[in-house]
């Protein structure tokens, strides 16, 4: 592993160096994000005099009650689909020739290599002319975390599907299992770690997608993030604050859920 | 137990040497008929036929790129048959998909689901099949028993060792109760000692299931020895002999399958005509035919499709040499069956292998590998020495 050869010394130093970069850079703006979501005032260099206010403010609010739960409800729902149409693709990839399956991958990739402002925009445009007129609906918003998530799920899928042991599902199949019994409980049955890991990473994406959404969420369908941004365009920033918090703490609990879940079926 | 079947575009159709006496008025459980499959534009089988018939072993032997994998892999419906067909217990199931066919499927890594425990693992054929939940349970406890697994039931396959884990597979091939077992190289994972020791294995479970068919693939010489009841040897995606083992080993058909099996020696040889010494059958019924290699006569057996003038090749074992005695006089055909083949020529080089000494001894138009007991007075290397051999031991195949 030591591919360098340095003398202790300059290993320290160069370990303290770059953790304390990685703690300014990283850990210090989600630390003043805490404080500010708990504090009364901000007139110093930190935030000040404590309270929960922020806090109960927020779960007080029924606009931002509901953006949380727009938040969850979209991304489970754009998860969901996403975990479908990944693992779909990556079997059938399984079958199609080389040329086929490059055009699949690259269909996947597509909408997390360009913008997600660009990926809004263009779904935007696409679905606001008639016979195509479906903007304005939640349907649009959760089909748009669909393209930004489905690309985690296919590639999880698929790097799960090269690891399979081989002959599995052949042996499956001579065993008696019709195809459909194969793909339960051999192919997506071993499959499922990576089908989860997938979904988990989607799922916290898609509670965080904010530039794609906001060009195109209907009234009243405001998640987590667009509210998130117009509190602290409003300069309510310890509103903003309090309610990240909340957004963490949804996000955490889902994952950890299914982490659960996942562990009970295994057992 | 002598008869060969040999194939090839020079002679009739195949002699199929059954196992055991009655068993062609059984129907067979396999019946392979004409098979011909494709990789794209490559052939890889060509105008297979075989029968397996119940209680019968059948190895598919050959080296690796030999066509006896795909020809299994056909079988079991992964390959598609691109002509003839395939009829397994009496239905045509050419066209089915293979959890259509009912076999029993054992391979080289084993492949146990490995999300699954044992006894899940057995039961997977028959959950397949929607038996009841009693019935399975029963099937897995007298399949896992009948391994010798019944232990280890609860344990995941990466508990097991690698010849734990291949008799795990056994068990969830037999337990669906097949037509027939087709194992793809099933040791070909292990090491020498456990390999041996799944031989008997092997020897012991058809003992007690003597009513199931078995096809058995590998590529070691010395596996399909132990289990065969009959050896179908590939090359190239042909079936170049089959026969019992020991029919092939004593009276091979042609020069591959002598080089297949054991240490032979192919010399080349002008079978003699005529004035000479002409071929014969003996009052046995085995036929003999002269030739000459290096100036010197032999006496070979021949078979049905031996040649019978020009060039042949003698096909000797190593073991059959024996040094001759040194008083010993050539055999002159005087004194009946009695009479040895003598062939002189000088010593070339001498190893000790431990059980026996191997020389090479130079004849001018060939050399000669020789075995013989550790015991004998070992020549030195440049002596002229005289090595003799029963005309039994020595068959004669037409050249390649």
């Amino acid at each position: 592993m030591n591919g360098l050869y340095l003398t202790d010394r300059a290993r320290r130093l160069w370990a303290t160096l770059a953790l304390t970069l990685c703690t300014v850079v990283f850990g210090l703006p989600l630390l003043v994000l805490l404080l500010a979501s708990f504090a009364g005032h901000w007139d110093a260099l930190w935030p000040s005099s404590p309270t929960w206010a922020n806090l109960r403010g927020v779960l007080a609010s029924a606009e931002e009650r509901a953006a949380l739960w727009h938040s969850v409800a979209t991304a489970g729902a754009a998860t969901v689909c996403a975990l479908v149409l990944g693992a779909w693709g990556a079997l059938a990839g399984r079958r199609l020739g080389r040329r086929t399956r490059i055009c699949v991958d690259t269909l996947f990739v597509l909408p997390i290599t360009v913008p997600s402002v660009t990926v809004g925009l263009a779904l935007l445009v696409t679905f606001s002319r008639p016979p195509l007129l479906w903007n304005g609906t939640v349907s649009l918003v959760v089909l748009t975390h669909v393209a930004l998530v489905a690309s985690y799920a296919y590639a999880n899928a698929k790097a799960g599907l090269e690891r399979l042991p081989a002959h599995l599902e052949e042996m499956a199949a001579s065993l008696g299992g019709s195809p459909w019994f194969v793909l339960r409980k051999v192919t997506l049955a071993l499959l499922m770690p990576h089908l989860l890991a997938g979904a988990a990473l989607g799922f916290a994406l898609s509670m965080g997608e904010l530039g794609a959404t906001i060009m195109l969420y209907p009234p009243g369908w405001a998640t987590a993030p667009v509210e998130i941004f117009s509190l602290s365009d409003r300069g309510s920033v310890f509103s903003a604050a309090a309610l990240s918090l909340a957004l963490l703490a949804a996000t955490a609990t889902a994952l950890v859920a299914l982490e659960r879940w996942a562990a009970s079926r295994r057992h | 137990m002598s008869s060969v079947g040999i194939e090839s575009p020079a002679t009739e159709s195949p002699i199929v040497t059954p196992a055991k006496e009655g068993e062609n008025e059984r129907p067979p459980r396999i019946a392979v008929r004409g098979l011909g499959v494709s990789y794209g534009t490559q052939r890889v089988l060509e105008a297979i036929d075989l029968e397996v018939f119940p209680g019968e072993v059948v190895v598919l032997l050959g080296r690796s790129g030999s066509g006896k994998s795909t020809l299994l892999r056909a079988i079991a419906g992964f390959v598609t048959a691109e002509s003839g067909s395939i009829v397994l217990g009496g239905r045509d199931l050419t066209r089915a998909p293979p959890h259509a066919r009912g076999l029993g499927l054992v391979v080289q890594n084993y492949a146990l689901f490995p999300h699954m425990r044992v006894e899940e693992n057995v039961a997977f054929g028959l959950r397949a099949r929607r038996r009841s939940r009693a019935d399975t349970m029963a099937a897995v406890t007298r399949f896992l028993d009948l391994v010798g697994m019944g232990a280890y039931r609860q344990r995941y396959p990466r508990e097991l060792s690698g010849g734990q884990q291949q008799r795990v597979a056994l068990a969830r091939a037999l337990a669906i109760e097949p037509d027939a077992l087709l194992l793809d190289e099933p040791l070909s994972a292990l090491d020498a000692p456990l390999r041996a020791e799944m031989i008997e294995e092997l020897r012991r479970l058809h003992e007690r299931l003597p009513d199931i068919a078995v096809v058995h693939v590998t590529h070691d010489q010395s596996e399909a020895m132990a289990l065969a009841d009959r050896i179908v040897l590939l090359h190239e995606g042909r079936i170049v002999a089959q026969g019992s083992p020991r029919a092939l080993y004593d009276r091979p058909p042609n020069a591959r399958t002598a080089r297949f099996f054991g240490q032979a020696n192919l010399l080349p040889v002008t079978i003699l005509q005529g004035a000479e010494r002409p071929a014969h059958t003996d009052a046995g019924g085995s036929a003999w035919s002269p030739v000459c290699i290096a100036g010197q006569t032999l006496l070979a057996a021949t078979t049905t499709s031996s040649p019978t003038n020009g060039r042949a090749l003698l096909c000797v074992r190593a073991s059959e040499f024996r040094l001759a005695r040194p008083s010993g006089a050539a055999g002159d055909g005087s004194d009946g069956g009695a009479r040895m083949n003598v062939l002189q020529g000088r010593v070339r080089s001498v190893h000790w292998l431990g059980a026996t000494q191997r020389l090479l001894v130079d004849l001018g138009e060939a050399t000669i590998r020789a075995e013989l007991p550790e015991r004998t007075t070992v020549p030195r290397p440049g002596e002229t020495i005289a090595l003799e051999f029963a005309p039994e031991g020595a068959v004669l195949l037409a050249e390649e």
